[in-house]
């Protein structure tokens, strides 16, 4: 009988099984020291702060909930940069050579924040010159696309950074340029409209 | 209120529902060991013969053991004629569908491997193989981890579960048209998700890519293979479930259940949905490949040594308590993200907690391999499990000290986890696999493995390459976390800082993937019946010590009788 086992088959062993052995004792011991671990862990652990909060955020997030709600963050210029205008003008803030203008020691960045918040929300189109060189390129619209909070942001991060050096541009100063310049549907037209501007 | 209590209510009421379940799952498993459940301790001798005990199986070719090994078919045929019918009846009824699903694996393995392996050059290479879409990292990563996931992993461990269930159960398989059905439904849902994702659709959350309406189709397909199982298990003959079984019949019940509710489309958002996904994405390890590695290993080590598992007490502990803590583990991946405090507490605890049911295996599997450890010389099967158990304590252990918020600080968002997952994945469950495919492969074919050398080539292959990957990330993935937490560093030096380490990975990677070449290539040809008959495939073949400490003993007894 059994001739149809493979050989692999007739050679092995009946299936295994288990033996009796109580529980070694260092593994009860385990058992115990663990357990006090996590209970000391879940009674040092603070969560006083509302689950809403998020993990371990519990001081300072509660120190927020007491004044009626999380702290409004603070909104990153750099980012901002990164993701809307970095493919244009560059990390470095020095476009590229003939195409796109630098931002790097740009008149129109250090000048007035009115004209450069202008820029921003409405955008160029004509020929500009920055830095004494002609460009001729567009500048697209923002002001759909940004809140004035982060055109304010994204305007002090490029007046502050790659050595320039001016004011930082507030939220409301760029609500009131969107205020007063609502009814433009068009582009300005490079130099030509924006020295004007500059020069009032 | 009291300004400074000694607890908030919060953790008050965590500890308390922490407390009451750990002391119900301990009063739950004393009664069950006790006896309470009807497991007499008969019961776990009930298959066993006594003259059983000490035997090898798989090294049995040298001069010495020779004897040994006629002694031991001797053994079989004299000692109980009706449970080798069992075993052969047993066997017949799981070969095909058994090998339908591991052909499917190693194929995956194939797929899934060159994916992982351009993946990882593109790391350091960044701009090779940019040209179409779907050959970008995003997209390629995806597609290693589904198809290895979802093709290899959960394949191998269907095709060994079906094969081990009728073994264990002394019962042929029931229903194993379901499972030619479920598997071609399963391939063929995978290769359309897997194209998805090269086409760019996916769902967005790791682990659970695949287009949700794709995954209808691998619920169904899973549930028709995984049937048979339970009707299998309905029809058993034997009274005591060995080990084996509790793990792979939890897991049949437990990833059905996780996959399903994990994919219900539009139903979870922001962050309930990255709970969920996390809850998903841990548990598919711990829930799933975990109990079905395990069952293998508890089966195959036993097995070979032809000695007992060390301790029935040891396995209901090990099983209980990894059913009990795992299910809460994932939060852990969400550690200072938008999750309640408690939540992500009490998944670093019962994280922790894991080390008692891994604690348990190990004592369990290595007082039953303990002073045989020679064998691991000789037996293929033997050498890959017991590594793969070693590199599941290893795993697991890392894993619960990940979960401390003091490590995780530095090691989350690096490679470091990453090269975390693999050791669980790969060093653990795939290795376990290769060894259940090297055992059960000439059983369902009845012929030998052809090459000895193939199986060396590919054990050291794999298990040297992964070292270096391992090692070389683990690294590579510390520096770059400590990189990122020093604020005067730019974002850039944690990136530049992984550099050799990526590439240390890439070495190591192509040794796992020429392995798996070898492997799979070897594979096909016992298939094919490739070559003459043979002796069993060993990896050390002339061996003139009697390596296991009874086993002169147990054939001396027998051949008195």
């Amino acid at each position: 009988m059994n001739e149809n086992l493979n050989d692999a088959q007739k050679r092995e062993k009946i299936d295994p099984n288990e033996d009796n052995k109580p529980l070694p004792w260092f593994i009860t011991m385990t058992i115990g020291a663990l357990f006090m671990w996590s209970a000391t862990y879940i009674k040092e652990t603070v969560m006083t702060a509302a689950p809403e909060a998020g993990d371990s955020r519990s001081e300072q997030v509660a120190v927020a909930c007491a004044g009626g709600g999380l702290a409004k963050v603070a909104i990153d210029g750099g980012a901002i940069f990164q993701a809307k205008c970095v493919a244009c003008h560059q990390a470095t803030g020095e476009g590229i050579a003939g195409v796109f203008p630098p931002l790097a020691g740009s008149e129109w960045v250090k000048g007035k924040p009115e004209v450069l918040a202008s820029i921003l929300l409405h955008g160029i189109n004509g020929k500009i010159h920055v830095k004494g060189t002609e460009y001729n390129g567009q500048m697209p619209v923002f002001k759909d696309l940004l809140k004035d909070d982060e055109i304010a942001a994204v305007l002090t991060h490029i007046r502050s950074t790659w050595g320039n050096n001016a004011p930082a541009v507030d939220e409301k100063l760029v609500a009131s340029i969107r205020e007063s310049t609502k009814a433009r549907a068009t582009s300005y037209d490079g130099d030509d409209e924006l020295s004007k501007l500059e020069a009032k | 209120m009291n300004p400074s209590p000694m607890i908030d209510s919060t953790s008050l009421v965590l500890l308390l529902a922490f407390s009451v379940s750990v002391l119900g799952l301990f009063v739950f498993i004393w009664s069950m060991s006790n006896g309470f459940f009807n497991t007499k301790e008969s019961g776990s001798h009930i298959i066993f013969e006594k003259d059983e005990i000490g035997l090898v199986e798989d090294p049995a070719t040298s001069q010495s053991s020779h004897e040994l090994q006629d002694a031991a078919g001797k053994t079989d045929a004299s000692l109980s004629a009706a449970e080798l019918d069992d075993r052969l009846i047993a066997d017949k009824s799981s070969a095909i569908p058994a090998f339908v699903c591991l052909l499917a694996s190693v194929c995956w393995l194939i797929i899934g491997s060159a994916a992982a392996i351009v993946s990882s050059i593109k790391l350091h290479n960044p701009d090779w193989l940019v040209d179409s879409a779907w050959m970008t990292f995003g997209r390629l990563r995806t597609i290693h981890l589904n198809s290895i996931i979802y093709g290899w992993a959960s394949m191998a461990g269907i095709g060994v579960s079906l094969w081990l269930i009728p073994r264990l159960l002394k019962t042929p398989l029931v229903g194993a048209k379901f499972v030619y059905w479920g598997a071609m439904i399963w391939h063929v849902a995978l290769m359309c998700g897997v194209t998805a994702i090269g086409l760019g659709y996916t769902d967005g959350m790791e682990w659970l890519e695949m287009p949700w309406e794709i995954d209808i189709f691998i619920v169904i397909g899973g549930a028709l293979m995984g049937l048979p199982l339970f009707l299998t298990l309905m029809n058993r003959k034997v009274d005591h479930l060995y080990v084996s079984v509790w793990y792979i019949g939890a897991a049949l019940i437990w990833f059905p259940i996780l996959f399903f509710v994990a994919n219900i489309p539009h139903l979870y958002f922001g962050v309930q949905g990255a709970a969920m996904n996390w809850w998903y994405g841990h548990n598919a390890l711990g829930l799933w490949f975990t109990p079905i590695g395990l069952g293998a290993a508890y089966y195959f080590i036993p097995k070979v040594l032809g000695r007992p598992i060390y301790s029935y007490n040891l396995s209901l502990l090990g099983f209980w308590c990894l059913a009990f803590f795992y299910s809460q583990v994932g939060g852990h991946h969400l550690i200072g993200g938008p999750l309640p405090t408690w939540m992500v507490t009490l998944s670093i605890v019962q994280s922790v907690m894991m080390i008692i049911p891994v604690f348990a295996v190990a004592v369990n599997h290595h007082m039953t391999v303990g002073g045989n450890f020679k064998a691991v010389l000789h037996s293929p099967t033997l050498r890959f499990i017991v590594l793969g158990s070693m590199l599941y304590v290893a795993a697991s252990i890392q894993g619960s000290l990940e979960a401390l918020r003091s490590v995780n600080v530095i090691t989350h968002f690096t490679h470091y986890t990453v090269a975390h997952a693999h050791l669980g994945m790969y060093g653990f469950f795939t290795m376990v696999m290769f060894g259940s495919i090297y055992f059960i492969m000439p059983r369902i074919v009845g012929w030998e493995w052809p090459h000895p050398w193939m199986i060396s080539a590919h054990f050291w292959l794999v298990s040297v390459g992964f070292a270096i990957y391992f090692i070389g990330l683990t690294i590579g993935g510390w520096l770059q976390g400590l990189a990122m937490l020093d604020a005067s560093k730019p974002f850039i030096d944690s990136v530049t800082v992984t550099l050799p380490y990526l590439k240390a990975r890439s070495v190591g990677g192509s040794f796992m993937v020429l392995g798996h070449i070898i492997f799979v290539v070897h594979f096909f040809l016992i298939s094919l019946r490739y070559g003459s008959k043979k002796e069993p495939a060993l990896l050390i073949p002339k061996v003139n010590i009697p390596f296991i400490k009874d086993a002169k003993v147990a054939a001396k007894e027998l051949k008195r009788g």
